[in-house]
């Protein structure tokens, strides 16, 4: 097997119509978080949303690997910010580790999530499927290609 | 595959400096001469070739010398490995939080009505 690792970072902002209060629920409260980060297929298998606590959770699609979601809370600031280290197994195998760091703010809307993921990619071990679903992209990606680095 | 990552490798350290994410976002408008890339950049001649040889190492851009013009053009076809590995995460993500605002939207009424 290859060794090799990619480091990439990128970042998401979303705003939600509703108070930083109401947000802060559904990343904390574990019967909250399953509701909505837990797609069909996946389940919430652990949750202690609190400093050194885990969060595991997993799921495949119809005769799919199995993806597992495995993160460690590394710091919480009660209602503003908090770090996960996690790393993302198919079928055992660890395809990447990253930080995440939330950020919720105010916003004219209700408020705002700003997420950024900073990862490590590990052995070349990409999901093939999204490999391929990746290869038709070309130069409409390049601008945000070039902003998750510069952001970086 | 030991090629494959070295060629990432050469994209995300063409990508890691501001002016060269500059000058391929200038051609990404269309090409170019080396002149007309170094015209904005508060640089000498010479660094702007070097950036460039970065890169063309990278295989980002080509450049093909007609007379004494060189016209460079960008060449998206090297970055689908590094967006692949970028997006693939960040759409797992992107759809999440898709999820997360249609249960905000689902909730509110007996939350915040």
């Amino acid at each position: 097997m290859t060794r090799s690792v990619t480091h990439a970072t990128f970042h998401i902002e979303r705003a939600f119509d509703c108070s930083p209060a109401r947000l802060w629920r559904a990343f904390s409260d574990p019967a909250e978080k399953a509701a909505w980060a837990c797609h069909e297929t996946w389940t919430m298998k652990e949750m202690a949303f609190a400093v050194g606590g885990r969060e595991v959770a997993g799921g495949s699609d119809a005769g799919g690997p199995y993806w597992e979601f495995d993160g460690t809370y590394m710091d919480i600031e009660e209602g503003r910010r908090f770090v996960v280290a996690y790393t993302m197994r198919r079928d055992g195998l660890a395809v990447s580790a990253s930080i995440i760091t939330w950020q919720v703010e105010p916003h004219a809307r209700g408020c705002l999530l700003k997420f950024a993921d900073q990862g490590a990619y590990l052995d070349g071990h990409a999901d093939p499927a999204g490999r391929e679903a990746g290869s038709g992209v070309g130069l409409d990606n390049l601008e945000q290609l070039l902003r998750a680095e510069a952001a970086a | 595959m030991l090629q494959q990552q070295s060629a990432l490798d050469h994209v995300f350290h063409a990508l890691s400096d501001p002016a060269r994410r500059g000058m391929l976002e200038r051609l990404s408008r269309g090409p170019a001469s080396v002149s007309q890339l170094a015209e904005p950049l508060p640089m000498s001649m010479s660094a702007v070739v070097q950036h460039l040889a970065v890169l063309e190492t990278a295989g980002l851009v080509k450049s093909q010398k007609v007379g004494r013009v060189r016209t460079c053009t960008l060449d998206t076809s090297v970055l689908t490995q590094a967006e692949v590995w970028i997006n693939q995460r960040r759409t797992f993500w992107e759809k999440s939080f898709d999820r997360l605002g249609a249960y905000l939207a689902e909730t509110r009424p007996e939350d915040e009505a």
